[in-house]
């Protein structure tokens, strides 16, 4: 995404109804908000409706944003994020829940991480840019697996249990530790 | 259950849970209760909102459709008129036609709009450009009680065959200029078939696109509803089997929509 300023005058202008500043939201953003949706959302449409549902929550919330409460690119990230979630939930009942083969923890680790894709991206996000990563490598791998498949894929606890195939409170001690891990390294860094 | 939540090691669990999203349920509920009274959890939950973001710029950006910013503008100018500045449409389409799918009216409907709305915009400009530069003919048509034609570019994003078209209601014809050669489909085993979006959004068929040659096509162009020519008409283009629809309503692709106008 954009650098942070530009992001945020934008969000600023468009909370001022500024369509054409909306606009300009969009075409930076909307790849970025796409690529997330689609990856934890997997089909298309279901990408398209969950980013059009985040946008025009922009659209309507854009006077809501305060920088000084985060940057514009996470807050951008998290509705699309909370959208996902919400609709996985509606599309996606646990109990017709069937995870195949292919959906293991590495090959998920091997897709996302794109080392030489977008260096762009790394390089925009400045400061915070590396932290999660290094500090990710200090968890055990089956907690790490458990906390990537639970951010891209949006996996519930049960969801995990049965994509790493171990039970349901053996994956819940892996997140809850992975996640302590990560706070004190990230607290740390 | 009653949860403890003085317990700063469980709120930052908490915290990290429903940012990550494996909180679930009725406690995430509970938990976004708590959030809003509660400024340091708000600062644990940003710190990983924050952090998690890094996830998400890890991946490969994916440009979406144009259908979606399309879909988007539309929402946002039927609901919420208070923040639109820019020109809307006069003619929004209304009611569904039943007999179609709906999925395929909606997008229909959504181009259909667009469509309109750049038609407005461009009729307008049309017409103070005829008002400066074309006043004579115009009048020297009217006078003789000849419709002017209706004048429109085609061209679908990321080919660049474009289609000039001029229909001659008053004649039945339609004229077809083509230039460019990179087609929208592989046009060996499809058509591109055009369409009149009327204002209720529903399409006529005025018959296939040429996709080769680029002298100027003459084509019979079928009798269009009387009450819909006014100043600007929707067309649009649709991917179809070899030959054309079977159904007579649009089955395949929707491959863009354009204003045809003509000058009044």
């Amino acid at each position: 995404m954009k650098d942070a300023v530009r992001l945020e005058q934008l969000i600023a202008a468009t909370a001022g109804g500024d369509k054409l500043a909306f606009r300009q939201l969009y075409q930076e953003t909307s790849s970025h908000l796409f690529a997330l949706l689609l990856r934890m959302l997997k089909r298309r449409d279901w990408a398209e409706e969950a980013l059009q549902d985040s946008l025009l929550k922009v659209w309507r919330k854009s006077e809501t944003y305060d920088p000084g409460k985060g940057s514009p690119s996470t807050w951008l990230f998290t509705i699309a994020r909370h959208r996902a979630l919400d609709l996985l939930r509606q599309k996606r009942p646990e109990d017709s829940l069937t995870v195949t083969n292919d959906e293991d923890g590495s090959s998920t680790m091997m897709d996302v991480v794109d080392e030489d894709e977008n260096p762009e991206a790394r390089a925009m996000e400045g400061e915070g840019m590396g932290r999660l990563e290094r500090c990710m490598k200090g968890l055990l791998d089956a907690e790490r697996k458990s906390v990537m498949l639970a951010y891209y894929e949006g996996y519930t606890h049960p969801e995990l249990a049965s994509a790493l195939d171990a039970p349901l409170g053996t994956v819940k001690s892996w997140v809850r530790r992975g996640l302590t891990k990560l706070r004190s390294c990230l607290e740390a860094q | 259950m009653t949860m403890r939540y003085d317990n700063t090691e469980l709120r930052n669990q908490l915290a990290a849970g429903y940012a990550l999203g494996t909180l679930r349920g009725r406690a995430r509920a509970r938990f976004e209760r708590l959030l809003r009274g509660d400024v340091t959890l708000v600062e644990e939950v940003t710190f990983w909102h924050e952090r998690f973001s890094e996830f998400a710029t890890r991946l490969k950006p994916v440009a979406p459709r144009e259908v979606v910013w399309t879909a988007l503008e539309q929402t946002i100018a039927a609901t919420e008129p208070r923040k639109v500045v820019e020109l809307r449409a006069s003619r929004a389409p209304v009611a569904a036609n039943a007999e179609a799918p709906l999925s395929r009216l909606m997008l229909w409907q959504v181009w259909a709009a667009a469509a309109t709305i750049a038609a407005v915009a461009l009729g307008m400009g049309l017409q103070r450009e005829q008002a400066k530069t074309d006043t004579l003919q115009a009048a020297v048509a009217a006078a003789q009680n000849k419709p002017m034609p209706y004048v429109a570019v085609f061209q679908a994003a990321g080919s660049d065959a474009r289609w000039a078209i001029t229909l001659h209601t008053d004649k039945n014809v339609m004229r077809v200029v083509l230039s460019g050669k990179k087609m929208p489909a592989d046009v060996s085993k499809r058509s591109l078939e055009l369409w009149m979006l009327d204002s209720k959004g529903k399409p006529h068929s005025l018959g296939l696109l040429p996709v080769t040659g680029s002298k100027a096509q003459d084509m019979p162009l079928p009798a269009m509803p009387p009450e819909e020519m006014g100043a600007a008409i929707t067309l649009a283009v649709s991917e179809e089997p070899r030959g054309g629809s079977p159904t007579g309503l649009p089955t395949g692709k929707v491959l863009g929509a354009v204003p045809a106008v003509r000058p009044i």
